[in-house]
């Protein structure tokens, strides 16, 4: 890591934000003059931008459903006053841990009267 | 309160004050409602989409959204956009969304007690054709879904919101309830990280 580290990663976030369009006209400016001359910059534009390209496409949706036949669908739930049907999540069976903490104790207690009883200590 | 009904399906709705159509839906216009739908409607289901990566779970969570919105209406107070209001509802309903369906499918596997190390195929990202994508091998896409996926919440929220190329940072940031200024950090520590992760497979 170089000596001027900090400036490196402050003008590493200002190029992300360049490429948001995120930036002031100076600081802007600054950094499309920058890209002019600096190739080391413009190759982590490059970069940059094909992590955005690859995001975008691969977490885009195939296709936008029509707004119109679901418009009439929520109009006609809120109008009843009702929630549109959602599919119940599978049902997990998972006894709570105090529960079985619980009948673990009461298990120990019993046997442990049951033997002391046998031997005439209570 | 309103000078008019506003009824008419087609009305320029972004020319429309905001307040004068929460009221018209606040007095029982349906029509208003149907179009606030038809106007958020692309935009949260591309947020929930991409935050779950599966279509239907992504439909029901954007009717929930605007069901939960209609009751929500009368406490809408104007602190915020219409739009960064209905975005944070579909994002918090997406969110709750991916986590039952990874507890689920840890429970359903009996795996919620081991390591996290090899994800079973349940919880992999599901892979379906866009035409977006068709631009990359379904490979490289699984690669990035799964890097996408795998980075921090707070990261990943950040820049799927950005993916939507209708948000400010300072949108995004009263989404998310940070400044704008983090918001551009944790966009370019994410954009560092999957260039550093898919830099190996010569995609960066």
């Amino acid at each position: 890591m170089g000596i001027f580290w900090w400036r490196k990663r402050a003008a590493d976030r200002d190029l992300s934000a360049f490429l948001d369009d995120e930036l002031d006209d100076d600081r802007a400016a600054e950094i499309g003059e920058r890209l002019v001359f600096d190739p080391d910059y413009r190759h982590r534009r490059d970069q940059f931008d094909q992590v955005t390209t690859l995001t975008d496409a691969a977490t885009a949706p195939a296709e936008i459903p029509s707004s119109a036949q679901f418009a009439a669908r929520i109009a006609e739930t809120v109008a009843a006053g009702t929630p549109p049907p959602t599919p119940a999540p599978p049902p997990t069976r998972r006894l709570s841990p105090a529960l079985l903490a619980s009948v673990g104790l009461l298990i120990t207690a019993g046997v442990t009267f049951a033997g002391l009883r046998r031997r005439g200590l209570v | 309160m309103i000078d008019k009904p506003l009824s008419v399906v087609g009305t320029d709705w972004q020319a429309v004050d905001e307040r004068r159509l929460v009221g018209a839906i606040l007095a029982g216009d349906s029509a208003a409602f149907a179009n606030l739908f038809c106007e958020y409607h692309p935009l949260a289901y591309s947020l929930a989409y991409r935050t779950l990566n599966d279509a239907q779970d992504a439909e029901e969570v954007v009717q929930d959204t605007f069901v939960k919105i209609h009751q929500a209406m009368p406490t809408f107070r104007g602190d915020s956009s219409l739009k960064t209001w209905i975005m944070r509802i579909v994002l918090r309903l997406s969110l709750n969304r991916r986590r039952d369906r990874a507890r689920n499918a840890w429970n359903r596997l009996g795996l919620h007690r081991g390591e996290p190390d090899d994800l079973p195929a349940a919880l992999e990202p599901a892979v379906e054709q866009t035409p977006e994508s068709l631009c990359i091998s379904a490979e490289t896409r699984r690669l990035v879904l799964r890097l996408v996926d795998e980075l921090p919440d707070g990261l990943r929220e950040a820049l799927i919101l950005n993916s939507l190329r209708e948000l400010s940072y300072d949108e995004i940031g009263r989404i998310l309830g940070i400044p704008s200024g983090t918001v551009g950090s944790r966009i370019h520590a994410a954009r560092q990280k999957l260039a550093a992760q898919l830099a190996p497979h010569n995609l960066a």
